[in-house]
Protein backbone atom coordinates (compact mmCIF):
# COMPACT_ATOMS: atom_id res chain seq x y z
CA UNK A 1 0.00 0.00 0.00
CA UNK A 2 1.50 3.02 -1.02
CA UNK A 3 0.79 6.67 0.52
CA UNK A 4 0.64 10.00 -1.40
CA UNK A 5 3.25 12.37 0.23
CA UNK A 6 0.63 15.20 -0.25
CA UNK A 7 -1.73 12.88 2.30
CA UNK A 8 0.67 12.40 4.59
CA UNK A 9 1.92 16.33 5.27
CA UNK A 10 -1.93 17.34 5.35
CA UNK A 11 -2.11 14.34 8.07
CA UNK A 12 0.83 16.53 9.69
CA UNK A 13 -0.14 20.05 9.02
CA UNK A 14 -3.86 18.47 10.66
CA UNK A 15 -5.45 19.72 7.40
CA UNK A 16 -6.45 16.10 6.28
CA UNK A 17 -9.74 14.82 5.95
CA UNK A 18 -11.63 12.24 8.45
CA UNK A 19 -11.13 9.89 5.52
CA UNK A 20 -7.05 10.48 5.14
CA UNK A 21 -6.84 10.34 8.71
CA UNK A 22 -7.67 6.92 8.62
CA UNK A 23 -5.75 5.92 5.67
CA UNK A 24 -2.32 7.36 7.01
CA UNK A 25 -2.90 5.64 10.53
CA UNK A 26 -3.79 2.22 9.00
CA UNK A 27 -0.51 2.68 6.55
CA UNK A 28 1.64 3.23 9.99
CA UNK A 29 0.04 0.11 11.37
CA UNK A 30 0.60 -1.99 8.17
CA UNK A 31 4.04 -2.05 8.28
CA UNK A 32 6.92 -1.60 10.72
CA UNK A 33 8.83 -0.05 8.05
CA UNK A 34 6.05 2.19 7.37
CA UNK A 35 5.93 3.47 10.99
CA UNK A 36 9.87 4.15 10.33
CA UNK A 37 9.11 6.28 7.71
CA UNK A 38 6.09 8.25 9.63
CA UNK A 39 8.83 8.62 12.69
CA UNK A 40 11.79 9.84 10.42
CA UNK A 41 8.65 12.37 8.52
CA UNK A 42 7.58 13.38 11.73
CA UNK A 43 11.18 14.40 12.51
CA UNK A 44 11.71 16.35 9.76
CA UNK A 45 8.18 18.16 9.74
CA UNK A 46 8.78 19.05 13.36
CA UNK A 47 12.43 20.18 13.29
CA UNK A 48 11.88 22.22 9.67
CA UNK A 49 9.54 24.11 12.11
CA UNK A 50 12.17 25.43 14.34
CA UNK A 51 14.26 26.20 11.35
CA UNK A 52 13.32 29.57 11.54
CA UNK A 53 15.12 30.35 15.28
CA UNK A 54 17.91 28.34 13.91
CA UNK A 55 20.50 30.68 14.17
CA UNK A 56 23.46 29.44 11.98
CA UNK A 57 27.49 30.84 11.81
CA UNK A 58 29.98 31.22 8.94
CA UNK A 59 31.62 28.37 9.82
CA UNK A 60 34.74 29.33 8.47
CA UNK A 61 34.53 32.80 9.72
CA UNK A 62 34.40 31.44 13.05
CA UNK A 63 36.76 28.82 12.63
CA UNK A 64 39.54 31.63 11.67
CA UNK A 65 37.83 33.21 14.79
CA UNK A 66 38.88 30.30 16.83
CA UNK A 67 42.23 29.23 15.48
CA UNK A 68 43.36 33.14 16.09
CA UNK A 69 42.25 32.71 19.59
CA UNK A 70 44.06 29.39 19.88
CA UNK A 71 47.20 31.02 19.18
CA UNK A 72 46.98 34.25 20.32
CA UNK A 73 44.86 35.20 23.38
CA UNK A 74 45.28 31.77 24.66
CA UNK A 75 49.19 32.25 24.63
CA UNK A 76 48.70 35.68 26.75
CA UNK A 77 46.88 33.23 29.26
CA UNK A 78 50.08 30.94 29.67
CA UNK A 79 52.00 34.35 29.98
CA UNK A 80 49.51 35.60 32.57
CA UNK A 81 49.85 32.51 34.00
CA UNK A 82 53.27 32.65 34.37
CA UNK A 83 53.69 36.14 35.30
CA UNK A 84 51.47 35.28 38.09
CA UNK A 85 53.56 32.59 39.21
CA UNK A 86 57.14 34.86 39.43
CA UNK A 87 54.87 37.75 41.15
CA UNK A 88 53.68 35.05 43.75
CA UNK A 89 56.92 33.71 43.48
CA UNK A 90 58.65 37.34 43.80
CA UNK A 91 56.32 37.70 46.62
CA UNK A 92 57.19 35.08 48.51
CA UNK A 93 60.50 36.01 48.06
CA UNK A 94 60.15 39.64 49.44
CA UNK A 95 58.54 37.99 52.31
CA UNK A 96 61.10 36.11 53.52
CA UNK A 97 63.67 38.81 52.94
CA UNK A 98 61.54 41.19 55.09
CA UNK A 99 60.97 38.72 57.66
CA UNK A 100 64.52 37.60 57.49
CA UNK A 101 65.16 41.58 57.82
CA UNK A 102 62.77 42.12 60.51
CA UNK A 103 64.63 39.64 62.48
CA UNK A 104 67.77 40.71 61.89
CA UNK A 105 66.32 44.12 63.08
CA UNK A 106 65.07 42.73 66.08
CA UNK A 107 68.16 41.39 67.29
CA UNK A 108 70.33 44.49 66.29
CA UNK A 109 67.07 46.79 68.64
CA UNK A 110 68.85 45.73 71.24
CA UNK A 111 71.31 48.24 73.22
CA UNK A 112 74.44 47.22 74.31
CA UNK A 113 76.41 49.51 76.41
CA UNK A 114 79.91 48.72 77.83
CA UNK A 115 82.27 50.25 80.28
CA UNK A 116 85.77 50.09 79.22
CA UNK A 117 88.37 51.07 82.19
CA UNK A 118 86.08 53.53 83.62
CA UNK A 119 82.42 53.21 85.25
CA UNK A 120 80.20 54.02 83.33
CA UNK A 121 76.87 55.59 84.21
CA UNK A 122 73.86 55.65 81.91
CA UNK A 123 69.97 55.80 82.23
CA UNK A 124 67.14 53.75 80.72
CA UNK A 125 63.99 54.87 79.02
CA UNK A 126 62.46 54.58 82.22
CA UNK A 127 64.84 56.82 84.50
CA UNK A 128 66.53 53.41 86.17
CA UNK A 129 70.14 54.35 86.27
CA UNK A 130 72.63 51.87 86.15
CA UNK A 131 76.57 51.73 86.98
CA UNK A 132 78.31 49.57 85.00
CA UNK A 133 81.69 48.86 86.67
CA UNK A 134 84.97 48.37 84.64
CA UNK A 135 84.57 45.95 81.54
CA UNK A 136 81.24 45.40 82.36
CA UNK A 137 78.19 45.23 79.70
CA UNK A 138 74.71 45.49 79.95
CA UNK A 139 72.16 45.02 76.83
CA UNK A 140 68.41 45.88 76.92
CA UNK A 141 65.70 46.14 74.57
CA UNK A 142 65.31 49.83 72.34
CA UNK A 143 61.57 49.27 73.03
CA UNK A 144 62.74 49.04 76.56
CA UNK A 145 59.58 50.83 77.79
CA UNK A 146 57.20 49.32 75.79
CA UNK A 147 58.07 45.81 77.21
CA UNK A 148 55.80 44.37 79.57
CA UNK A 149 59.28 43.37 81.58
CA UNK A 150 62.16 45.32 81.88
CA UNK A 151 64.54 43.31 81.07
CA UNK A 152 68.69 44.43 81.49
CA UNK A 153 71.13 41.17 80.19
CA UNK A 154 74.33 42.03 82.56
CA UNK A 155 77.99 40.80 81.98
CA UNK A 156 80.10 41.81 84.73
CA UNK A 157 79.04 44.27 87.74
CA UNK A 158 76.79 46.93 87.86
CA UNK A 159 74.51 48.74 90.54
CA UNK A 160 71.15 49.50 89.44
CA UNK A 161 68.69 52.70 91.19
CA UNK A 162 65.44 50.53 89.34
CA UNK A 163 62.50 53.34 88.73
CA UNK A 164 59.45 51.87 90.34
CA UNK A 165 57.00 50.65 88.73
CA UNK A 166 55.62 47.61 90.23
CA UNK A 167 53.39 47.15 86.91
CA UNK A 168 56.33 46.66 84.88
CA UNK A 169 59.17 43.87 86.81
CA UNK A 170 62.40 44.65 86.45
CA UNK A 171 64.48 41.53 85.51
CA UNK A 172 68.74 41.36 85.75
CA UNK A 173 69.74 38.74 83.99
CA UNK A 174 72.97 37.27 84.36
CA UNK A 175 74.90 34.13 83.26
CA UNK A 176 73.95 32.66 87.09
CA UNK A 177 71.20 34.78 88.63
CA UNK A 178 68.25 36.71 87.57
CA UNK A 179 67.71 39.31 89.85
CA UNK A 180 63.99 40.10 89.76
CA UNK A 181 62.98 43.89 91.05
CA UNK A 182 59.67 46.36 91.67
CA UNK A 183 61.54 49.82 92.32
CA UNK A 184 64.78 49.42 94.52
CA UNK A 185 68.68 49.84 94.13
CA UNK A 186 70.89 47.09 94.22
CA UNK A 187 74.21 45.76 93.08
CA UNK A 188 74.63 42.87 90.93
CA UNK A 189 78.25 41.45 90.63
CA UNK A 190 79.02 38.79 87.89
CA UNK A 191 82.29 39.24 87.08
CA UNK A 192 83.41 36.12 87.87
CA UNK A 193 82.00 32.94 85.61
CA UNK A 194 81.51 31.03 88.18
CA UNK A 195 79.81 33.11 90.94
CA UNK A 196 77.44 36.42 91.38
CA UNK A 197 76.67 38.53 94.50
CA UNK A 198 73.83 40.41 94.69
CA UNK A 199 73.31 42.97 97.58
CA UNK A 200 70.48 45.48 98.12
CA UNK A 201 70.92 48.80 98.65
CA UNK A 202 66.90 50.26 99.12
CA UNK A 203 63.78 47.99 98.47
CA UNK A 204 63.18 44.20 97.70
CA UNK A 205 64.91 41.95 94.94
CA UNK A 206 64.28 38.15 94.32
CA UNK A 207 67.08 36.46 93.06
CA UNK A 208 66.85 33.24 90.90
CA UNK A 209 68.85 30.74 90.23
CA UNK A 210 69.12 30.59 86.22
CA UNK A 211 69.58 26.75 86.61
CA UNK A 212 67.00 25.70 88.81
CA UNK A 213 63.76 28.06 88.49
CA UNK A 214 62.21 27.27 92.22
CA UNK A 215 65.69 27.87 93.78
CA UNK A 216 64.55 31.64 94.51
CA UNK A 217 65.99 34.13 97.18
CA UNK A 218 64.31 37.16 98.11
CA UNK A 219 66.46 40.06 99.29
CA UNK A 220 65.62 43.18 101.53
CA UNK A 221 67.20 46.51 101.81
CA UNK A 222 70.51 45.67 103.08
CA UNK A 223 70.93 42.05 102.12
CA UNK A 224 73.22 40.31 99.95
CA UNK A 225 73.40 36.88 98.74
CA UNK A 226 76.79 34.95 96.97
CA UNK A 227 76.12 32.25 94.29
CA UNK A 228 78.74 29.96 94.04
CA UNK A 229 79.17 26.39 92.64
CA UNK A 230 75.62 26.85 91.42
CA UNK A 231 74.17 27.33 94.76
CA UNK A 232 73.12 30.36 96.87
CA UNK A 233 75.22 31.23 99.68
CA UNK A 234 73.86 32.41 103.44
CA UNK A 235 71.59 35.56 102.75
CA UNK A 236 73.61 38.41 104.50
CA UNK A 237 71.69 40.49 106.93
CA UNK A 238 72.57 43.58 108.29
CA UNK A 239 73.27 43.96 111.80
CA UNK A 240 71.06 46.22 114.21
CA UNK A 241 72.67 49.50 115.91
CA UNK A 242 70.60 48.85 119.30
CA UNK A 243 71.64 52.92 121.07
CA UNK A 244 67.90 53.42 121.97
CA UNK A 245 64.65 52.27 121.48
CA UNK A 246 62.97 55.40 120.33
CA UNK A 247 63.79 55.88 116.70
CA UNK A 248 64.18 59.56 116.55
CA UNK A 249 67.11 60.76 114.92
CA UNK A 250 67.86 64.48 114.75
CA UNK A 251 67.48 65.72 111.12
CA UNK A 252 70.89 67.39 111.24
CA UNK A 253 73.00 65.02 113.50
CA UNK A 254 75.51 67.80 115.42
CA UNK A 255 78.40 68.50 113.65
CA UNK A 256 81.63 67.18 115.90
CA UNK A 257 85.13 67.73 115.61
CA UNK A 258 87.05 66.55 112.90
CA UNK A 259 88.93 64.04 115.52
CA UNK A 260 85.82 62.42 116.95
CA UNK A 261 84.90 58.98 116.36
CA UNK A 262 81.12 60.18 115.38
CA UNK A 263 81.41 62.78 112.98
CA UNK A 264 78.47 61.27 110.82
CA UNK A 265 75.51 60.35 113.12
CA UNK A 266 73.74 57.48 112.32
CA UNK A 267 70.00 57.49 111.93
CA UNK A 268 68.71 55.47 114.25
CA UNK A 269 66.56 52.68 112.39
CA UNK A 270 66.00 49.58 113.03
CA UNK A 271 65.67 48.29 109.57
CA UNK A 272 65.23 43.84 110.18
CA UNK A 273 64.75 42.73 112.10
CA UNK A 274 61.89 44.53 114.32
CA UNK A 275 63.73 46.72 116.73
CA UNK A 276 61.90 45.96 119.59
CA UNK A 277 63.99 42.47 119.76
CA UNK A 278 67.26 43.01 118.94
CA UNK A 279 69.26 39.80 117.56
CA UNK A 280 71.66 38.74 120.12
CA UNK A 281 74.23 39.53 117.64
CA UNK A 282 73.21 42.93 117.41
CA UNK A 283 74.30 43.35 120.91
CA UNK A 284 77.74 43.19 119.95
CA UNK A 285 76.97 46.41 118.66
CA UNK A 286 78.82 45.75 115.56
CA UNK A 287 77.24 47.93 113.18
CA UNK A 288 76.87 46.51 109.55
CA UNK A 289 74.75 48.50 107.91
CA UNK A 290 72.71 51.57 108.16
CA UNK A 291 71.30 54.54 107.01
CA UNK A 292 73.91 57.79 107.88
CA UNK A 293 72.61 61.27 106.42
CA UNK A 294 74.63 61.09 102.92
CA UNK A 295 75.49 65.21 103.46
CA UNK A 296 76.94 64.24 106.68
CA UNK A 297 78.99 61.72 105.26
CA UNK A 298 80.39 63.50 102.86
CA UNK A 299 81.03 66.26 104.87
CA UNK A 300 83.23 64.30 107.45
CA UNK A 301 84.94 62.76 104.05
CA UNK A 302 86.04 65.94 103.14
CA UNK A 303 86.86 66.95 106.83
CA UNK A 304 88.65 63.84 107.03
CA UNK A 305 90.97 64.92 104.17
CA UNK A 306 90.88 68.24 103.82
CA UNK A 307 93.39 68.30 101.30
CA UNK A 308 91.85 65.64 99.22
CA UNK A 309 88.48 67.34 98.87
CA UNK A 310 87.79 65.87 95.40
CA UNK A 311 84.14 65.56 95.87
CA UNK A 312 83.06 68.02 93.81
CA UNK A 313 80.95 71.07 94.99
CA UNK A 314 78.52 71.44 92.33
CA UNK A 315 77.70 67.68 91.91
CA UNK A 316 77.74 67.71 95.93
CA UNK A 317 75.28 70.52 95.69
CA UNK A 318 73.29 68.76 94.32
CA UNK A 319 72.48 66.05 96.74
CA UNK A 320 69.51 66.10 98.09
CA UNK A 321 70.71 66.92 102.11
CA UNK A 322 67.84 65.17 103.58
CA UNK A 323 68.96 62.10 101.56
CA UNK A 324 70.45 58.75 103.49
CA UNK A 325 72.70 56.30 102.31
CA UNK A 326 73.00 52.52 103.42
CA UNK A 327 76.48 51.86 104.74
CA UNK A 328 77.74 48.38 105.46
CA UNK A 329 80.90 49.44 107.37
CA UNK A 330 81.93 46.13 107.22
CA UNK A 331 82.88 46.46 103.97
CA UNK A 332 85.97 47.92 102.62
CA UNK A 333 85.99 51.83 102.95
CA UNK A 334 86.79 51.86 99.13
CA UNK A 335 83.33 50.29 98.63
CA UNK A 336 81.89 52.88 100.39
CA UNK A 337 83.26 55.68 98.47
CA UNK A 338 82.22 53.57 95.48
CA UNK A 339 78.74 53.37 96.36
CA UNK A 340 79.04 57.66 97.06
CA UNK A 341 80.39 57.84 94.19
CA UNK A 342 77.94 55.49 91.61
CA UNK A 343 74.49 56.63 93.62
CA UNK A 344 75.20 60.86 93.35
CA UNK A 345 77.82 60.38 90.58
CA UNK A 346 80.34 61.96 92.53
CA UNK A 347 83.65 61.61 91.54
CA UNK A 348 86.60 60.61 94.53
CA UNK A 349 89.81 59.73 94.48
CA UNK A 350 90.20 57.34 97.79
CA UNK A 351 93.54 56.30 97.43
CA UNK A 352 94.77 58.27 100.01
CA UNK A 353 91.86 57.84 102.16
CA UNK A 354 91.45 54.14 102.35
CA UNK A 355 94.04 54.01 105.12
CA UNK A 356 92.48 57.06 107.26
CA UNK A 357 88.83 56.46 107.46
CA UNK A 358 87.37 54.29 109.38
CA UNK A 359 83.48 54.74 109.37
CA UNK A 360 83.96 51.94 111.68
CA UNK A 361 84.80 54.12 114.83
CA UNK A 362 82.31 56.23 113.90
CA UNK A 363 79.67 54.31 114.71
CA UNK A 364 81.52 53.05 117.63
CA UNK A 365 81.07 54.62 121.64
CA UNK B 1 40.05 10.67 15.15
CA UNK B 2 40.49 7.00 16.63
CA UNK B 3 37.79 4.88 18.78
CA UNK B 4 39.85 2.05 20.98
CA UNK B 5 37.74 0.65 23.41
CA UNK B 6 35.06 3.40 23.53
CA UNK B 7 37.31 6.07 24.04
CA UNK B 8 37.92 8.90 21.30
CA UNK B 9 41.11 10.76 20.54
CA UNK B 10 41.55 13.48 18.32
CA UNK B 11 44.93 13.02 16.14
CA UNK B 12 45.29 15.90 14.19
CA UNK B 13 43.64 19.65 13.12
CA UNK B 14 41.14 18.06 10.18
CA UNK B 15 39.52 16.30 12.66
CA UNK B 16 39.25 18.51 15.14
CA UNK B 17 37.94 21.10 12.24
CA UNK B 18 35.32 18.51 11.18
CA UNK B 19 33.77 18.59 15.17
CA UNK B 20 33.54 22.28 15.14
CA UNK B 21 32.14 22.02 11.90
CA UNK B 22 29.50 19.54 13.28
CA UNK B 23 28.59 20.96 16.54
CA UNK B 24 29.51 24.75 16.32
CA UNK B 25 25.87 25.88 15.73
CA UNK B 26 23.84 22.88 17.43
CA UNK B 27 25.64 24.03 20.51
CA UNK B 28 25.47 28.08 19.66
CA UNK B 29 21.66 27.61 19.95
CA UNK B 30 21.14 24.93 22.49
CA UNK B 31 23.08 27.28 24.80
CA UNK B 32 20.98 30.71 23.78
CA UNK B 33 17.68 28.94 24.97
CA UNK B 34 19.46 29.44 28.28
CA UNK B 35 21.15 33.15 27.85
CA UNK B 36 18.89 34.41 25.62
CA UNK B 37 21.96 36.05 23.71
CA UNK B 38 23.20 34.87 20.47
CA UNK B 39 26.48 36.65 20.64
CA UNK B 40 27.17 35.13 23.89
CA UNK B 41 26.18 31.79 23.20
CA UNK B 42 28.86 32.37 20.97
CA UNK B 43 31.55 33.68 23.13
CA UNK B 44 30.57 30.23 25.72
CA UNK B 45 30.78 28.01 22.56
CA UNK B 46 34.04 29.23 21.45
CA UNK B 47 35.79 29.02 24.90
CA UNK B 48 34.23 25.38 24.64
CA UNK B 49 36.06 24.72 21.95
CA UNK B 50 38.99 26.31 22.70
CA UNK B 51 38.97 24.28 25.63
CA UNK B 52 39.04 21.23 23.99
CA UNK B 53 41.88 22.76 21.44
CA UNK B 54 44.22 23.15 24.58
CA UNK B 55 43.58 19.78 25.93
CA UNK B 56 43.16 17.75 22.67
CA UNK B 57 46.89 16.30 22.38
CA UNK B 58 45.58 14.60 26.06
CA UNK B 59 42.17 14.42 25.54
CA UNK B 60 40.47 10.54 25.78
CA UNK B 61 36.29 11.09 25.39
CA UNK B 62 35.15 7.96 27.58
CA UNK B 63 32.02 8.98 26.55
CA UNK B 64 30.21 10.10 23.02
CA UNK B 65 31.68 13.37 21.43
CA UNK B 66 27.90 14.69 21.76
CA UNK B 67 27.74 14.04 25.19
CA UNK B 68 31.49 15.41 25.95
CA UNK B 69 30.50 18.63 23.90
CA UNK B 70 26.80 18.65 25.82
CA UNK B 71 28.52 18.49 28.88
CA UNK B 72 31.57 20.83 28.63
CA UNK B 73 29.33 23.09 26.90
CA UNK B 74 27.12 23.30 29.38
CA UNK B 75 29.66 23.80 32.08
CA UNK B 76 31.18 26.60 30.48
CA UNK B 77 27.59 28.04 30.22
CA UNK B 78 27.18 28.07 34.06
CA UNK B 79 31.35 29.69 34.41
CA UNK B 80 29.64 32.10 31.92
CA UNK B 81 26.93 32.75 33.85
CA UNK B 82 28.72 33.36 37.14
CA UNK B 83 31.05 35.63 35.70
CA UNK B 84 28.64 37.58 33.73
CA UNK B 85 25.76 37.61 35.94
CA UNK B 86 23.11 36.73 32.85
CA UNK B 87 19.88 36.58 33.97
CA UNK B 88 20.56 37.77 37.24
CA UNK B 89 21.73 34.55 38.23
CA UNK B 90 22.02 32.97 41.84
CA UNK B 91 23.03 29.67 42.95
CA UNK B 92 19.17 28.74 43.28
CA UNK B 93 18.64 29.47 39.87
CA UNK B 94 22.19 27.93 38.73
CA UNK B 95 21.30 24.71 40.65
CA UNK B 96 17.82 24.77 38.93
CA UNK B 97 18.85 25.33 35.19
CA UNK B 98 22.01 22.38 36.03
CA UNK B 99 18.68 20.27 37.30
CA UNK B 100 16.92 21.15 34.08
CA UNK B 101 19.54 20.10 32.34
CA UNK B 102 19.54 16.51 31.45
CA UNK B 103 22.86 14.09 31.99
CA UNK B 104 22.27 12.67 28.96
CA UNK B 105 22.72 15.08 25.77
CA UNK B 106 20.45 12.58 23.48
CA UNK B 107 17.07 14.31 24.88
CA UNK B 108 18.32 17.47 24.31
CA UNK B 109 21.49 18.05 22.05
CA UNK B 110 20.08 16.07 18.64
CA UNK B 111 17.44 18.58 17.74
CA UNK B 112 19.70 21.29 17.54
CA UNK B 113 22.23 18.43 15.42
CA UNK B 114 19.01 17.95 13.51
CA UNK B 115 18.12 21.21 12.88
CA UNK B 116 21.93 21.88 11.72
CA UNK B 117 21.75 18.84 9.20
CA UNK B 118 18.24 19.96 7.76
CA UNK B 119 20.01 23.61 7.50
CA UNK B 120 22.98 21.79 5.36
CA UNK B 121 20.28 19.51 3.47
CA UNK B 122 18.13 22.53 2.24
CA UNK B 123 21.09 23.00 -0.20
CA UNK B 124 20.92 20.02 -1.68
CA UNK B 125 16.90 20.58 -2.56
CA UNK B 126 15.25 21.48 -6.06
CA UNK B 127 15.12 25.36 -6.77
CA UNK B 128 11.87 25.47 -6.47
CA UNK B 129 11.33 23.02 -3.63
CA UNK B 130 13.88 25.05 -1.46
CA UNK B 131 12.01 28.01 -1.95
CA UNK B 132 8.56 27.06 -1.57
CA UNK B 133 10.25 24.91 1.52
CA UNK B 134 11.84 28.09 2.69
CA UNK B 135 8.71 30.62 2.54
CA UNK B 136 6.87 27.98 4.53
CA UNK B 137 9.53 26.92 7.03
CA UNK B 138 11.27 30.15 7.44
CA UNK B 139 8.72 33.26 6.36
CA UNK B 140 5.60 31.41 8.04
CA UNK B 141 3.68 31.31 5.14
CA UNK B 142 0.72 29.78 4.38
CA UNK B 143 0.14 27.57 1.39
CA UNK B 144 -2.51 29.82 -0.06
CA UNK B 145 -0.24 32.93 0.48
CA UNK B 146 2.65 31.04 -0.95
CA UNK B 147 0.34 30.77 -3.80
CA UNK B 148 -0.63 33.80 -4.23
CA UNK B 149 3.27 35.18 -3.98
CA UNK B 150 4.35 32.78 -6.82
CA UNK B 151 1.08 33.02 -9.02
CA UNK B 152 0.43 28.63 -8.38
CA UNK B 153 -1.93 26.63 -6.82
CA UNK B 154 -2.14 25.49 -3.58
CA UNK B 155 -1.48 22.13 -4.49
CA UNK B 156 1.75 22.63 -6.38
CA UNK B 157 2.72 24.83 -3.50
CA UNK B 158 1.90 21.37 -1.25
CA UNK B 159 3.64 19.24 -3.58
CA UNK B 160 6.95 21.15 -3.94
CA UNK B 161 6.73 21.35 0.38
CA UNK B 162 5.96 17.55 0.29
CA UNK B 163 8.65 16.53 -2.05
CA UNK B 164 11.07 18.51 0.01
CA UNK B 165 10.24 17.12 3.03
CA UNK B 166 11.15 13.38 1.49
CA UNK B 167 14.41 14.95 0.06
CA UNK B 168 15.23 16.31 3.25
CA UNK B 169 14.49 13.13 5.05
CA UNK B 170 16.37 10.82 2.77
CA UNK B 171 19.57 13.25 3.02
CA UNK B 172 19.14 12.91 7.02
CA UNK B 173 18.78 9.26 6.66
CA UNK B 174 22.37 8.60 5.59
CA UNK B 175 24.02 10.86 8.02
CA UNK B 176 24.77 8.20 11.22
CA UNK B 177 24.19 11.25 13.85
CA UNK B 178 20.45 11.59 12.89
CA UNK B 179 18.27 8.95 11.95
CA UNK B 180 19.69 5.44 13.38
Amino acid sequence: MMLKENTLLRYLNKTASQKEVEEVENWIETSPENRKHFQEMLTVFYESNHLKTFKTYNLDEEWNKFKTSAKTSHKPIENVFSRRKIILFASAACLTLICAFFFLFQKETEILRQASDQQLVFTLPDQTIITLFPHSSASYDENFNELEIRKVVLNGKATFDVASNKAKPFLVEASLVTTEVVGTIFTVDSYKQDSSFVSVEEGQVAVKNNMEIDDVRILNEGNSVSFYNNSFGEISYPEVIVEEPVVKATPKPKKKKAAAPKPVQPKKEIITPAPTKPQPKAKKAEVLLSKYPVNDVLNFLDKQHPENKRFSKSKKAKVNKEDFVMLNLNEPIEKIIERLELKYNLSYDDEKCTNCIDLKKITKK
Amino acid sequence: MSQKNNLIKIESEQEFREIFNQYFNPLVNFINQYLQNYEDSREVVQSTFLKMWDKKDQLVIQTSLKNYLYRSAKNNMIDFMRKHKKLNIISDEEDKILNNLPDNEESILSPYLIRNELIKALEQLKPKNKEIFLLSKFEGLTYEEIANHLNISKRTVEDNVSRAMSSLKTILKNNPNIFK
